[in-house]
């Protein structure tokens, strides 16, 4: 059970959105209505319904205009956000693949995952009042079969495998395009488990953040404030205890002369 | 009643109903919001989820309990803005002596109806219910506001947890074994005279003024 990599090279990518079809497939996600909103993306986000998505980015040059797809989902990160302020015990965790699985059942809808995700990928289900998202496939993962999304892209835009492969080949490929092509995902919140070859920088896509980072109130919220609520409260009674064993208590005297009557 | 001098266990009545009401309402929400939020905090502490029957409910109670907290908050507020929020001389006095609890006994200036101490902790608990009210409707129903605001009143919420949970506790003790005599201001809302004089000393020269000391 190796660490893998999921590598997405938007060069090759038809946006044919067979790996939407088969992601609905395989985690039997019902269709959605939808409409026209003057794009061929569809649906217009990832939803509780979508776990993946071909944005349809339009980038007029004259008379013509030149699409940039991009396969959307999950990350899958290292270093996962959503895992660090989630606060049901086994609700979202790593597997050994490095998938980052929300196991939905266990969701109570608090939406902090929602927040604490550098991409803001987790989504919301009203009607469940649970969150949703890209698992990687880690049910498929665990029998040896590759996720559904690279099991049904046809031209060889999403590879699955081995992650010191996975990322050499990323590499490789950005400098055979040249140009102004790189690679995304390795380099950021301590490496994601799926990663792009992209044409341009990626300051160009839409919705892909450049520089993605846990925020840091996040860090001030987990790290500072969570131990020192522990702190105070201990803190409390610890010190009242000692306070009366030491001290004891603050009572008051009783002057003779009067009638007794309790 | 003696004719003389009245006696030191004389009980007089020192809270109204409402204000017992009032406080173990907010008293009340805020027990199930420390139980439900550290729960929910810390892995660790699932058994404060298992005491509500799992997660799923514990974030209703929380939220649900929050709604209490919001509106007895208010009223704790308004009724003990007077009492609670205006420091006086003497009430500065007795915080540079510490109350007299920690380094020194002597020269502990009289206080009012309430001490500068517990002065100090309405007004933690007035800013502290504000906060925690605001962040935590934001947080309840975070699509209606701005993701960077929801992730701004994460870390707030918690920082007034960190503020409170020792306040609370040290609350609870003062009013309790702390300063025997105190309880039962809150529970039948009298107190002894002995008490009285010893705790709130101007509180009861007012009293007796009102009530036509003898």
């Amino acid at each position: 059970m190796s660490e893998k990599i999921m590598l997405v090279d938007v060069t090759k990518c038809t946006a044919c959105r067979s790996c939407q079809v088969a992601c609905k497939n395989w985690n039997g996600l019902p269709a959605d209505r939808t409409k026209n909103r003057g794009s061929f993306q569809n649906p217009a986000d990832l939803n509780p319904h979508n776990y993946t998505l071909i944005r349809f980015q339009e980038e007029e040059s004259g008379d013509a205009i030149k699409w940039l797809f991009r396969n959307d989902k999950c990350f899958h990160c290292t270093d996962p956000g959503c895992m660090k302020v989630c606060p049901v015990p086994g609700c979202i965790y790593k597997t050994p693949q490095g998938a980052v699985v929300l196991d939905s059942t266990k969701c109570i809808g608090c939406k902090y995952c929602y927040h604490a995700c550098p991409f803001a990928v987790p989504r919301f289900d009203a009607a469940t009042e649970k969150m949703y998202k890209c698992t990687l496939c880690h049910d498929r993962l665990a029998e040896g079969l590759i996720p559904a999304c690279a099991k049904a892209c046809p031209t060889g835009a999403i590879t699955f495998g081995d992650k010191p492969a996975m990322v050499q080949a990323a590499y490789a490929r950005a400098q055979a395009l040249g140009g102004s092509a790189t690679v995304y995902g390795d380099k950021v919140v301590g490496g994601t488990h799926v990663m792009y070859v992209l044409e341009k920088p990626p300051a160009a896509y839409e919705h892909l953040p450049v520089n993605p980072k846990i925020s840091p109130l996040v860090f001030l919220w987990k790290d500072l404030f969570k131990p020192l609520s522990l702190l105070s409260l201990l803190g409390g009674i610890g010190g009242s205890l000692l306070y009366y064993v030491i001290k004891g208590p603050k009572k008051p005297k009783f002057e003779e002369g009067g009638e007794r009557h309790e | 009643m003696s004719k003389g001098k009245r006696s030191d266990y004389e009980l007089i009545q020192v809270t109204s109903g409402f204000e017992r009401l009032v406080h173990f309402l907010f008293a009340g929400s805020c027990v199930l919001l420390f139980l439900s939020g550290f729960g929910l905090m810390y892995h660790s502490m699932s058994f404060l989820t298992a005491l509500f029957g799992g997660y799923y409910i514990t974030k209703y109670v929380h939220n649900f309990s929050g709604l209490l907290f919001g509106a007895s908050g208010l009223l704790a507020v308004i009724i003990w803005f007077k009492d609670g929020a205006l420091f006086d001389q003497d009430d500065i006095l007795w915080l540079k002596k510490g109350g007299g609890y920690l380094w020194t006994k002597e020269g502990i200036p009289p206080q009012g109806r309430f001490n500068a101490g517990q002065k100090l902790y309405f007004v933690l608990k007035a800013v502290t219910w504000v906060i925690m009210s605001v962040t935590g409707v934001i947080m309840w129903f975070p699509y209606a506001f701005g993701r960077s605001l929801v992730t701004l009143c994460y870390p707030l919420h918690i920082a007034c947890v960190a503020l409170l949970a020792g306040s609370v506790i040290m609350h609870i003790f003062l009013g309790t074994i702390g300063n025997p005599g105190t309880l039962q201001a809150m529970i039948t809302g009298k107190c002894t005279r002995a008490w009285a004089r010893f705790q709130h000393p101007k509180w009861l020269r007012e009293y007796d003024e009102k009530h036509g000391a003898r």
